[in-house]
């Protein structure tokens, strides 16, 4: 048997049950001052005070407690959504209940190919407009399916998206139109130059409001600063992984308009290969993270799970920690659609747990996202 | 003569102070239980204060959940009969928002039954 407990004791107040309704008229009329409501239909009532001891104890009274919140609540019915950390963590189970996302929000993914016929994917693509392959020079963004090295573009696009409450698999960080702009290899090189056109591209689309970078480099590319320059004029929100060498945040997350995103550990710190320094924005989990692979592959005790997952995986990165972040972006954009760079930066950073020293230091930026405090600072923003 | 008794009256009144406990901490991570281990965190908290304390367990139940003040967190370590403000006996999951009542250092404990098991946590003070 399985047991769950949901509580919120609400400060100062109580909720007294009396043996009998002449017990509890009796209680009211010494007490009248103290009561708050009666209980309709039960011989109880709620008092509020804050020094419980000036009640006195007769064997007229049943019991005393604390009053508390009950709440509605939102878990998803995937199957696999019990391992996913990251949105238990980060409050993003708790902000469900207010958004969860928006198909008129689209996530661009510059990375390698998507999968997009998997089937915790496909309904977030738009067949006749998938997004562009830069390495095939084709309309068609779909990785070298049966190739382990190119899984990574598909487990980003599951994070940001992964189809929510669909009985199968994981959830995503929300429900948006995802675009796939395949600029790396299936070995993981990306050439600056791709880059920048997948960059451009995903500028170009007007449904793209976010531009998702989970890959970078140690230098910066003149060439990748002139696409994302052009991108903030189209009021587009780039994100990109710090890198994870656990030195100097790498290009382009290291540039001003991108928010630069760290690695958070399953030990409750930063994870040691994380990147870190003054251009680090903020942290998310990165570090044992569950979600899609090509459909056609298995991965065998992944995370530990004593399961063979097909078309699942678990990945380590701030790869895998950017995807969040800008999934978390769409979500504020669902709510303020029409927020620019700077805001959202804003919102991200104001919200977010101080989970080292006080305010902003270089090791963990703002601190570690918190998506629930993210949407109701959106929901409050001017 | 009179130097050394100043002076002892100095390292006298500096071991009355007593130090300040750390502030509570925040937590927000996975972890694996082993069977009949805890976890706990813990630190000063001021009346006022409210708890935001989080755990999800990915398979059985954890044997007990407890929020006790210092001296009954030790009395507890120390097998001795222990006070708690709160306590909830195999659960797998809670979600719970607990007002301070008054200024002191706190601890939230969560004691493992028979099974490993991994548990998700997010605690922090609002």
């Amino acid at each position: 048997m399985i047991f769950s407990i949901f509580l919120q004791i609400i400060p100062d107040e109580y909720i007294i049950n009396f043996r009998n309704k002449t017990s509890k008229e009796n209680f009211v009329r010494s007490y009248r001052h103290l009561i708050k409501k009666e209980v309709y239909g039960l011989n109880a009532v709620v008092i509020k005070t804050k020094n419980l001891s000036q009640i006195s104890i007769t064997s007229d009274i049943l019991y005393i407690q604390n009053a508390v919140n009950y709440r509605i609540f939102f878990n998803p019915n995937d199957s696999l959504y019990k391992y996913q950390w990251n949105s238990y963590i980060t409050y993003l189970d708790k902000a469900w209940n207010i958004t969860k996302g928006s198909i008129d929000i689209g996530i661009a993914i510059v990375d390698q190919g998507v999968d997009y016929e998997h089937p915790d994917l496909a309904s977030q693509f738009d067949l006749n407009n998938k997004g562009y392959d830069f390495i095939d020079d084709d309309d068609d963004p779909l990785p070298n399916k049966s190739l382990t090295t190119e899984i990574h573009g598909t487990h980003v696009a599951g994070i940001i998206s992964a189809t929510m409450d669909n009985i199968i698999g994981i959830a995503g960080v929300g429900n948006f139109r995802l675009y796939s702009y395949r600029v790396c290899d299936s070995f993981g090189n990306c050439p600056d130059y791709n880059v920048a056109s997948g960059i451009m591209m995903a500028s170009k689309n007007p449904n793209v409001r976010v531009i998702n970078l989970s890959l970078g480099g140690s230098i910066g590319s003149n060439i990748i600063k002139e696409a994302i320059d052009s991108a903030i004029k189209y009021n587009k929100i780039l994100v990109a992984a710090a890198g994870n060498d656990g030195g100097f945040v790498n290009f382009p997350a290291a540039y001003d308009s991108v928010i630069a995103v760290g690695a958070w550990d399953t030990t409750s710190q930063r994870a040691n290969f994380s990147s870190w320094g003054k251009e680090l924005d903020i942290m998310a989990p990165g570090v044992w993270i569950l979600s899609t692979i090509n459909s056609n592959l298995q991965a065998t005790n992944s995370c530990k799970m004593n399961e063979v997952l097909y078309g699942y995986a678990c990945l380590t990165g701030t790869s895998m920690a950017a995807p969040f972040v800008s999934g978390v972006v769409g979500l504020i954009l669902s709510i303020k659609p029409n927020l620019n760079f700077n805001q959202v930066r804003d919102i991200l950073c104001s919200s977010s747990e101080d989970v080292s020293d006080i305010g902003f230091d270089e090791k963990t930026g703002c601190g570690l996202i918190n998506v629930y405090k993210a949407i109701i600072k959106a929901q409050q923003y001017q | 003569m009179k130097v050394v008794l100043i002076l002892l009256f100095l390292v006298l009144s500096c071991q009355r102070i007593k130090e300040p406990s750390k502030e509570f901490g925040k937590f927000f991570g996975a972890i694996t239980l082993n069977p009949d281990s805890s976890f706990y965190i813990g630190g000063f908290l001021n009346e006022s204060d409210t708890i935001d304390i989080g755990f999800k367990s990915l398979s059985s139940n954890i044997s007990k959940f407890f929020i006790v003040d210092e001296e009954n967190f030790n009395k507890w370590q120390n097998k001795e009969q222990a006070n708690f403000l709160i306590s909830y006996d195999n659960i797998n999951e809670i979600d719970l928002k607990y007002p301070i009542s008054q200024s002191k250092s706190y601890y939230v404990v969560i004691v493992n039954g028979l099974q490993k098991q991994k548990l998700f946590i997010r605690i922090r003070k609002l």
